[in-house]
């Protein structure tokens, strides 16, 4: 490392003072100074705790104590409170949470003001938003039961024609808009970007694309004029979203701009797809949402609220395979690391040959073929024209098959896409038996990712993993009892009914 | 993925990440674009005096612009740094919006609004000191991203110091007790950030014209 400066002691570069003060505003912006807000007192109101942070706004939890009452208080950023067409925005936009009552609209108590600071004094959600349920159960690999989600979604709904209703669009829907009070009803948030449409045009100028890539209509993409059509668009994605856990056009898909090209361009997949259980009135109201041409769709989000509500009792009731499924095992690749490493080299080559070979029967890959086939020479013996495989040789074939159990485990993502959920399992089987295999090549934490990536398709794709994870526990336990490999038995090779004696399964060839 | 070797990546901002952006696909160069630039943009607009919903849109709309252009290969190295050039086009795009604003309020009547004060150095021609915004703003942006990359080899303990001491001009005993720390460590860890941050900036000092022939670096 190149030290210019003297290590111990403090010296001043002549460049250094300007470095500083551009290091003091990059770090400035970097972390907003301490909210001396807290403590203070707005109107009755007084601060206790900043909740969140919008584009011109800040959120406080905070308490009128005379009426008992704890309330979210919205208040414009001290750099917006002198300028008059943003204070007429924000006072325009109490107005119109205020003049929306509906039971899945967050309420506005009153705007309070103090000196030059104003603020919006709203309902407290305690509950989160459904942008956060989404996450929590993506993170423990579970969807939301579909009977919840069309309850959620039908009581976004009718908030939201609430404000079709009197002519307002929200046009930022989506799941983290949509809040949990305390008694997990929908509430629908951030009216920030809402604007009544008659004064859309002079306020903000024609063609101004707002809101979130993945959630934006196509018209909205296009900077072109929203509607209530526009929300209910959005309402679509927002229910494919939790119904199936993914976007009907992710991120994956790269840049913003390439989302938008795909709301603009491409057809929305089928969310049934992704996950059979939905019904199809269901999966044909998501489609109908998510459709090109507003004129296409619902005309407003009464509409979706009426589709969902009339045929919510439809609904199946969750099955447990779906939403909690406690007696599936969890491939665990720390275990799998745990008794590979207690397993001799030539058991673990017998093993990783056994998983990848019962993969290969379900579904043919000609990549891992040639390779299987050379470590299987190796385990089972047998004229090759090479003369078999070397225990050397045999590993670092085992070792090949680690690639393929990248590509299994993306294809497997792949798989969810476009794909049966059936086949998204066998590639994810493929991914777990490969996963083994890297296992026995190096010990590394990539197995355990693999590993994981595989399970967390199995659940997308909902199929359980208890059968080919319960075969290759045997196959492991077989190798165990038969000492395979132990010291003394080099140059043995396991004969071609090794397997089929207890399990009665099927042979390596 | 993930970028650990984020140096590596801004080289390649430098050269040939503009070619990688053409690619489609290329989802690494794009992210690592957007994550350089869109906060420069904005930033840049804000301090032109657009408001914050103003700078976004422009910043998504030159964003856009840089896309499709890229795409098409419609900028053309050999006429200019590509810095040069995309400060033509979001100059322009905030003047626009500053037009429409002032189009909008002649048509209000009165007028008499001060937040729009704030826009005449666009319209004037005041080009050095917007010129000059500009280049801050790169410094800036060249600074955030050193920070990022830095930070984790660093490590928290020297960062800390080096933020209490030498940004916040903390007194050295006070930031050795804080942090547990030999007050001649602060020094050390000071000097240590001050001399990377120094070093990983001067390679971007300035940046020259893409170079084609280095395109496939680019690319995965």
């Amino acid at each position: 490392m190149d030290t210019r400066l003297p290590d111990n002691e403090d010296t001043t570069h002549g460049d250094e003072l300007s470095l500083l003060d551009e290091l003091r505003v990059v770090l400035g912006r970097r972390t907003p100074p301490a909210d001396l807000l807290v403590g203070s007192r707005i109107g009755p109101y007084e601060i206790r705790a900043p909740l969140g942070e919008g584009g011109m706004a800040r959120v406080y939890r905070a308490l009128d104590a005379e009426r008992g009452l704890e309330v979210a208080l919205k208040v414009l950023k001290p750099e917006y409170q002198s300028s008059p067409e943003i204070g007429r925005r924000f006072a325009q936009e109490a107005q119109t949470m205020a003049s929306i009552h509906h039971a899945h609209v967050a309420r506005v108590y009153d705007t309070p003001e103090e000196g030059s600071v104003r603020a919006i004094a709203m309902e407290l959600l305690t509950g989160g938003s459904l942008g956060d349920l989404l996450s929590r159960g993506r993170s423990r690999r579970r969807r939301l039961r579909i009977n919840a989600v069309v309850r959620f979604v039908e009581q976004a709904a009718s908030g939201l024609a609430a404000a079709h209703a009197l002519g307002i669009v929200h046009r930022d829907v989506k799941p983290g808009n949509l809040m949990l009070d305390g008694a997990g009803r929908v509430k629908v948030v951030d009216f920030g970007v809402v604007l009544a449409l008659e004064r859309a045009t002079w306020l903000t100028g024609v063609g101004r694309p707002i809101g979130t890539p993945a959630y934006m209509s196509p018209e909205q993409c296009r900077g072109e004029r929203v509607g209530p059509a526009s929300d209910v668009y959005a309402l679509g994605v927002s229910l494919f979203e939790l119904l199936t856990g993914r976007l009907p056009f992710h991120e994956a898909a790269g840049s913003p701009f390439a989302i938008m090209l795909k709301h603009i361009q491409e057809g929305a997949p089928d969310p049934r797809r992704l996950r059979s259980s939905i019904p199809d009135w269901l999966g044909e109201t998501v489609l109908r949402c998510l459709r090109k041409d507003p004129e296409d769709r619902f005309a407003n989000a009464a509409e979706v609220a009426q589709a969902l509500a009339s045929r919510k009792q439809e609904a199946p009731p969750p099955r447990p395979v779906e939403v909690v499924r406690p007696k599936t095992p969890r491939i665990d690749a720390g275990a799998i690391r745990e008794q590979l490493q207690r397993l001799p080299q030539r058991a673990i080559v017998a093993w990783a040959c056994r998983c990848a070979r019962r993969v290969q029967h379900l579904n043919r890959d000609p990549r891992l073929e040639r390779s299987l086939s050379m470590a299987e020479s190796f385990v089972y013996g047998g004229a090759r024209e090479e003369g078999g495989d070397s225990l050397t040789q045999a590993l670092s074939r085992v070792k090949n098959l680690r690639n393929a159990s990248f590509r299994a485990a993306y294809s497997a993502e792949d798989a969810v896409e476009t794909q049966s959920g059936a086949q998204a399992a066998l590639a994810a089987a493929a991914a777990s038996a490969c996963a083994a295999a890297r296992c026995a090549a190096d010990a590394s934490a990539d197995a355990a990712y693999v590993a994981q990536r595989a399970v967390a398709a199995l659940d997308l794709a909902s199929v359980p993993i208890t059968d080919f994870w319960r075969l290759a526990q045997r196959d492991y336990r077989l190798l165990v009892a038969r000492e395979v490999g132990a010291e003394g038995t080099v140059g043995h090779v396991l004969p071609h009914d090794f397997w089929s004696e207890t399990s009665g399964g099927s042979g390596p060839g | 993925m993930g970028g650990s070797d984020g140096s590596r990546d801004l080289d390649t901002t430098q050269t040939s990440l503009l070619w990688a952006v053409c690619e489609s696909g290329n989802e690494q160069a794009w992210h690592l674009f957007f994550r350089i630039y869109a906060p420069m943009l904005r930033q840049f607009a804000r301090r032109l005096g657009l408001n914050e919903v103003e700078a976004d849109d422009v910043t998504q709309e030159v964003l856009m612009v840089v896309h499709r252009a890229l795409r098409e290969k419609a900028y053309d190295p050999a006429r200019g740094k590509f810095r040069g050039w995309l400060y033509g086009v979001v100059r322009n795009r905030a003047l626009s919006v500053h037009r429409n604003r002032q189009r909008r309020t002649r048509a209000q009547a009165a007028g008499g609004n001060t937040d729009f004060d704030l826009l005449s150095g666009v319209a004037d021609p005041h080009e050095d000191s917007v010129r000059e915004i500009w280049e801050q703003e790169w410094r800036y942006a060249l600074l955030e991203e050193a920070l990022r990359q830095l930070q984790p080899a660093l490590g928290e303990k020297a960062f800390r110091a080096f933020v209490l001491y030498a940004v916040e001009n903390r007194p050295v005993h006070e930031v050795a007790a804080e942090l547990g720390i030999a007050t001649a460590s602060v020094y050390t860890y000071k000097n240590r950030v001050l001399n990377s941050i120094r070093e990983w900036t001067a390679r971007f000092e300035d940046d020259g014209p893409p170079d084609v022939g280095d395109a496939s670096a680019g690319a995965r």
